[in-house]
């Protein structure tokens, strides 16, 4: 029977076999007749047809078609498989758009279904850079802390040193074409499209202290892993000389077994053992992290496009965690604009955030009417938590 | 130097001397009665430990979170020397068994059992060890967390389920094995 494929027709099938989706989710495969049984009322032939499930007719079982697995780990936050080279194909999308942008203009064509497309383009950027930090970072931390093969650890941990390059290079190139692009956009002045790309710009920003904590993590990882490595090469030459009845004649292991209240009279800091390798790797990630300083410090530079202003302080807002700066607040003696103050909060925008934290909370918070706090030559009321 | 012991709690020498005479460890991740108290007071105290054993001869050594005694004038003895040989093959082992062993790992005797058993090399291993004989993997792991345990390395924070933590005296073992020089 020949499907009309619409996107309705994939909800209903979708909607019709959830139950079964989730078991297949969990269990990766399973028996063909006892899912039948199971699921009665599941479109299972119309799923298979539509790429939602597959059938393996040898075992005579079934699975989530690997589009569907991919959608649903992602949704839910455990697709750990890193798409770095889909940035790039972006942006050679973005490339080839503008260009059609640009061919219409000149044609006197409408332009309204290339706008639809680059402003979805700069809208995704953002998010797959961050799904890819995402996947590195779990990658990398799955890899150190659970792996019991040294081999194996240091073979992902160097897939993620990769990865996190790649990552970088592929955040900069981002920044870099728009920085190029600037006064291409400033002529085509879509406030939409002006929007998404000081979201990047400020995205960029965040990145930045993400990449930072990833590099260090990392570079932890790696020292510990190749320190542990030194380690276990060392235990295995001493267990060979041991075996062949040489570990007095070739070691220091009496002498040291003897003087050891010396060595050992004071706690000695924790030795790091980094390698030639280790060093490399190092060096290259604090190339690329300067070049990229370099870069984010370009894109700080005010921007001459215009914005819509309520989009931009819908930006504004998302950079402030309120209940993370309210819940903090609680937790301490200052009051409201004193911590505000020597909390990360810029200063410009001070004033702002203590308007807002009030309104959001003045419940719970005790406000002295009469006692003000200067800053910066305003005065502030004295709001305390209750 | 005279010594001030009235600051020390007279329970504490006490189970302090106790643990010096079993040669035994006072770990600051212990969770055993009584051992992370031990610790915290000698912590608080330590000069006056130091020097209220000293005068009885034992000197005390402080290391990364865990702290150990020794007799000032009495010769290490070959036995002991053999004992921390011994430990060439366990830690290798451990380590082979999974690179992550050392200080704070925690696992289960099922996991590790399992690691075993997926681990060919490390069962021809095993068959050449000397000192712990068993017949399966099982009975094998069971012994040489046995022994860990004995000897003051481990602890098992769950029976039920056999789940154990490896205690920061196990540093002893790493730190010494690690001093090691191999002439080439």
């Amino acid at each position: 029977m020949a499907l009309n494929k619409s996107i309705v027709d994939i909800i209903q099938v979708q909607n019709s076999c959830k139950s079964l989706i989730q078991e297949l989710y969990n269990y990766e495969t399973r028996p063909n007749d006892t899912m039948r049984e199971s699921y009665q009322n599941a479109k299972i032939d119309d799923a298979i047809h539509l790429d939602i499930l597959e059938y393996d007719n040898i075992d005579d079982e079934l699975s989530l078609s690997p589009d569907t697995e991919e959608y649903y780990k992602t949704r839910l936050g455990e697709n750990n498989d890193t798409t770095i080279s889909s940035i790039d194909e972006q942006l050679l999308k973005l490339k080839n758009e503008l260009n059609y942008y640009n061919k219409r203009i000149t044609a006197k064509e409408s332009t309204d279904k290339e706008i639809r497309i680059i402003s979805k383009i700069l809208n995704k950027l953002p998010t797959l850079l961050r799904y890819n930090l995402y996947a590195i970072t779990s990658n990398s931390i799955f890899a150190f802390k659970n792996e019991p093969n040294f081999e194996i650890k240091m073979d992902k941990l160097e897939i993620s040193k990769a990865e996190i390059k790649q990552l970088i290079e592929a955040s900069i190139n981002i920044d870099k074409f728009l920085k190029e692009q600037q006064s291409f956009f400033k002529v085509m002045n879509n406030h939409r499209i002006n929007f998404l790309i000081l979201k990047i710009n400020k995205n960029s920003l965040e990145l930045e202290s993400s990449f930072m904590m990833l590099y260090e993590d990392i570079k932890r990882f790696i020292n510990k892993s190749v320190k542990d490595g030194k380690f276990i090469k060392k235990l295995q030459k001493l267990r060979e000389l041991k075996q062949q009845h040489q570990l007095f004649e070739k070691t220091d292991i009496k002498e040291q077994f003897y003087k050891k209240n010396l060595i050992i009279d004071s706690v000695r800091e924790r030795k790091l053992y980094p390698t030639d390798r280790l060093f490399d790797y190092i060096d290259t990630i604090e190339e690329i992290i300067k070049h990229r300083k370099v870069e984010l410090e370009d894109t700080k530079v005010e921007s001459d496009l215009s914005y819509d202003i309520d989009e931009v302080i819908k930006i504004e807002k998302v950079l402030y965690n309120y209940p993370k700066l309210h819940n903090e607040f609680l937790f301490q003696d200052d009051d409201l604009a004193t911590f505000l103050l020597k909390s990360s909060v810029d200063k410009s925008k001070l004033l702002g955030v203590f308007i807002r934290l009030v309104k959001n909370y003045f419940l719970k918070y005790e406000i002295e009417t009469k006692s003000f706090v200067t800053i910066d030559k305003r005065k502030y009321v004295i709001v305390r938590g209750l | 130097m005279l010594l001030d012991t009235k600051e020390l709690l007279p329970q504490h020498l006490q189970k302090i001397y106790q643990m010096i005479l079993r040669g035994e460890f006072i770990n600051e991740n212990s969770s055993k009665k009584g051992n992370n108290e031990i610790y915290e007071a000698i912590v608080s105290k330590e000069l006056e430990v130091r020097e209220y054993f000293k005068a009885i001869g034992y000197i005390l050594f402080k290391r990364e979170g865990y702290f150990y005694f020794a007799h000032d004038d009495a010769p290490n003895t070959s036995g002991s020397l053999e004992r921390i040989v011994d430990y060439i093959e366990i830690a290798n082992f451990l380590k082979m068994l999974d690179s992550n062993f050392g200080v704070g790992y925690r696992f289960r005797l099922d996991s590790v059992e399992n690691l075993l058993n997926n681990n060919i090399e490390l069962q021809e291993i095993v068959l050449k060890m000397k000192g712990l004989h068993a017949n399966t993997n099982r009975e094998y792991i069971e012994k040489l967390i046995d022994k860990l345990r004995k000897d003051g390395f481990v602890e098992e924070t769950n029976a039920t389920h056999s789940e154990y933590v490896v205690l920061n005296s196990y540093d002893y073992i790493e730190s010494f094995l690690n001093e090691v020089e191999i002439y080439e």
